[in-house]
């Protein structure tokens, strides 16, 4: 077989075949455009695993062990100093997830605005293309498939941490949500 | 005509292959009777007093800074900003989006590298890239394509793998394919095992799976290894920091290289591959079609029952094999070490042409 032909048979063994499948769980590659709130909240915690402390040199296990009995010995303070780390980081990753709801709740205001003006674009019979009207649609679509997958993992991990519904959820109230 | 060339790269380590290129590159320089100094951003003390600190750089008016751009490289713009004669070789960047999701410094280094390669490139007299394709997406000119050494890898072993009962070629229910490469989530070994799954479960259930490289991280090793367990049970092995000379037992055993790679600046595996014989199967993301050229069975099916079909066609059929094999020896001529050489030479050159007063 030629190389150039190896395509189209691979393609029909393919078809044939299509009925012996794998199992689908297990890891999936998947690319995200940045972090999930989800993840920085999750990063914002520092855990460290005290198996994780050991020498990598050749016959290291007494350093090892020095090692770990010196972090056992101080292990107080580490947990002190971890704690006041960790509510930095938590309320860090918290406030940018909250500025970036109040950062859609303003583009939110932004299309009111523009929609507002269509209708006076209207009223004034200015003429805009179809083309735009579709896109202006297909815009408001996504925006809304956005807010609202992210709502959704917001408040998932809010109670996932125990933190209670936030203001836009929950319909008002003096959390920080409302700040 | 003496050239003082400076060189700089981000980091220099033991097992770097930017290291081992400028390594590489100094010795040419070294034969044209080139004088110069190799810098890094950060140095591993391993690599000895081979590479100075970039920051103790400072070239005189006519000397060439040849800077090989990989990774965010701190400082490396200003540098360029001041200095009026310098070649940057870009070897391509990971999108960052393959990263955040599993290892989110790696994802800020690429997106900070990303991002500053438009200054770096701009700043540049010459700005060149190691593939057609990484040169366009950085706006680069000049193409100058990875050294590739096959002598570093040694004979390339019978065209065909001795098999069980000192048969040749792929046993009937079997064969081994492999790939090499650093486990990064864009080089989509899941993607791999799967399709090997596929090829087992449909084609040829004893056929393995042989995956070489260093994780990103540690937690993605696991992932991958913990896939490779699930689907393909004792079919898989996964190899880490093996030598040279390890590396290239594995291409002589293995019967099919297969790429599913989803970002390639280059991928020099390919080039491995034809060293060694090995035909090629998998996807023609970034430099691979081009590198790959008609030596490689490319496909950008989403269906992975093609990608385990190809691979049951390439292991069942010996005339297909040997004219891969053929075109995989004939791509190596392309690029032979003399036309690397020759186009990094040109394109320094062109660097002191272009800039022949002293001073910008």
């Amino acid at each position: 077989m030629r190389p150039e032909d190896a395509l189209d048979a691979a393609r029909r063994l393919s078809a044939e075949h299509a009925a012996t499948t794998i199992p689908g769980e297990g890891l999936r590659v998947k690319r995200s455009t940045q972090p999930s709130d989800d993840q920085l909240l999750q990063w914002a915690v520092v855990e460290p695993d005290l198996r994780e402390v050991r020498s990598t040199r050749r016959l290291g296990a007494p350093v090892t062990r020095t090692k770990q009995t010196l972090l056992r010995l101080l292990g107080q303070y580490h947990a002190q100093v971890l704690s006041v780390q960790n509510r930095v980081n938590v309320h860090l990753a918290l406030r940018s997830s909250l500025v970036r709801d109040e950062l859609r709740e303003l583009r939110g205001e932004v299309d009111g605005l523009r929609r507002r003006l269509r209708e006076v674009e209207g009223q004034l019979g200015v003429q805009r293309s179809d083309a735009d009207v579709r896109a202006d649609e297909r815009a408001a679509g996504r925006q809304a498939e956005d807010e609202a997958t992210s709502r959704r993992q917001q408040e998932d991990l809010r109670a996932e941490y125990g933190l209670p519904p936030s203001a836009t959820t929950a319909g008002g109230g003096d959390g920080e949500g409302a700040r | 005509m003496s050239i003082t060339v400076h060189q700089v790269i981000g980091g220099a380590g033991p097992y770097d292959a930017i290291t081992t290129q400028a390594v590489r590159y100094r010795k040419l320089f070294d034969a044209w009777g080139w004088s110069g100094q190799d810098t890094a951003v950060h140095i591993d003390p391993r690599v000895g007093d081979a590479f100075k600190p970039m920051r103790s750089l400072a070239p005189a008016p006519g000397d060439v800074v040849f800077a090989q751009y990989s990774a965010y490289t701190p400082g490396l713009s200003e540098l360029l900003r001041w200095h009026d004669r310098s070649l940057v070789l870009c070897q391509n960047i990971t999108p960052p989006e393959w990263f955040w999701a599993y290892d989110p410094l790696t994802a800020l280094q690429c997106y900070l590298g990303r991002r500053e390669a438009t200054r770096v490139m701009e700043s540049a007299t010459v700005p060149a890239g190691a593939s057609r394709y990484t040169a366009e997406e950085f706006g680069a000119d000049t193409v100058i394509p990875i050294l590739f050494e096959p002598e570093r890898y040694g004979a390339p072993g019978p065209d065909e793998r001795p098999g069980p009962g000192g048969l040749v070629g792929p046993p009937e229910r079997g064969g081994e394919v492999l790939f090499v490469g650093r486990l990064c989530p864009h080089k989509r070994h899941d993607a791999l095992i799967r399709a090997v799954a596929l090829l087992r479960a449909r084609h040829r259930p004893d056929a393995t799976l042989r995956i070489v490289g260093e994780p990103v991280n540690e937690s993605y090793g696991t992932m991958v290894q913990e896939l490779g367990d699930q689907l393909l049970g004792d079919a898989f092995s996964w190899e880490r920091g093996i030598s040279q000379d390890d590396l290239a037992d594995r291409y002589r055993r293995a019967h099919v290289l297969c790429c599913m790679s989803e970002h390639e600046g280059f991928c020099v595996p390919i080039l491995e591959a034809f060293h060694f014989g090995l035909p090629v199967v998998g996807r023609p993301s970034g430099g691979v079609a081009e590198v790959a050229g008609d030596a490689a069975i490319l496909t950008e099916d989403e269906d992975l029952g093609v990608i385990a079909g190809l691979l049951d066609v390439v292991l069942g059929d010996a005339e297909l094999r040997a004219e891969l094999r053929a075109r995989g020896r004939a791509r190596l001529q392309v690029y032979d070490e003399a036309n690397t050489a020759a186009a990094l030479k040109a394109a320094i050159e062109r660097v002191v042409a272009l800039t022949p007063a002293v001073g910008r």
